[in-house]
C-alpha cells in the first residue's frame, strides 16, 4: 500500500473530526427531540 | 482543488469512520431502572407460625429456646385482639395503606402502638409507594394516643382527627 502524503492523512482526519461533529449533532437532536416529546 | 479532486475519497473514509465511532459511542442503550419497592407475589408473602411441619417444630424449638436467650421470639405481631379500628383515622394513612396494614394483620391501633422499632423498620421496609410513611407521620405515636383512647391529648398535639 502505498504511504498517503501528510496532507491527505490530514485531509482523513478532518474527515473524521467532521463524521464525529456530524454525529453528535445528529445525536443532540435526537435528545432534544425526545425531551420535547416527553413533556 | 486538485488535491481534493484526487483524495476526496480519503475524506469521505474519515467521515464515515466518524459517524461510526459517533453512533457506537451514542447509540440507544437499554435503560434499566432498579426501583427499590420489591412487588409482592403471592408466594412471597409472609409466612406465619403453624402453616406447615417444619413451621410448628421451629414454633416449638423457638417456644423453648426464646425465653432462654431472652428473645422476643412470637413478638411477630401484637395480638389483634378485640374489634378492629379505622386506622383511616391515623394521619398519613389512607385507604390503600390501611388496607395493606390489614393484609399484615395490622387492624387495631394497639397493633401500631406496641410495634418495636425494629418492627416498624421492617415493616416499613416492605410499605413500597408508602415507604417512610411510619417516621414521617409519627404513625406508631399517632396510634398510641387513639389506642390509649386519649383524644385530647392527639388532637393537642397532631390536629384534630
Amino acid at each position: 500500500m502505498m504511504p498517503l502524503a501528510i496532507e491527505a492523512q490530514l485531509l482523513g482526519l478532518g474527515g473524521f473530526a467532521t463524521g464525529m461533529v456530524m454525529g453528535y449533532i445528529i445525536e443532540l437532536r435526537r435528545r432534544a427531540n425526545k425531551w420535547k416529546k416527553r413533556i | 482543488m486538485e488535491f481534493i479532486q484526487i483524495y476526496w475519497p480519503v475524506f469521505l473514509a474519515g467521515l464515515i469512520i466518524g459517524l461510526i465511532v459517533c453512533y457506537l459511542y451514542f447509540r440507544p442503550k437499554q435503560n434499566v431502572r432498579l426501583s427499590d419497592s420489591v412487588p409482592r407475589r403471592p408466594h412471597m408473602a409472609a409466612s406465619h407460625e403453624g402453616r406447615g411441619v417444619t413451621d410448628e417444630a421451629a414454633a416449638a424449638a423457638s417456644d423453648v429456646a426464646g425465653p432462654m436467650i431472652g428473645a422476643q421470639v412470637h413478638a411477630e405481631l401484637p395480638g389483634a385482639g378485640g374489634p378492629p379500628d379505622d386506622l383511616i383515622k391515623l394521619k398519613g394513612v389512607g385507604p390503600k395503606l390501611a388496607e395493606i396494614l390489614n393484609q399484615r394483620g395490622i387492624k387495631r391501633f394497639d397493633q401500631i402502638a406496641k410495634l418495636s422499632p425494629g418492627q416498624v423498620e421492617t415493616l416499613d421496609e416492605s410499605l413500597g409507594a408508602f415507604r417512610g410513611r411510619f417516621s414521617r407521620d409519627r404513625i406508631v405515636e399517632q396510634a398510641d394516643y387513639l389506642a390509649r383512647g386519649d383524644i385530647d391529648g392527639y388532637q393537642a398535639k397532631f390536629g384534630n382527627l
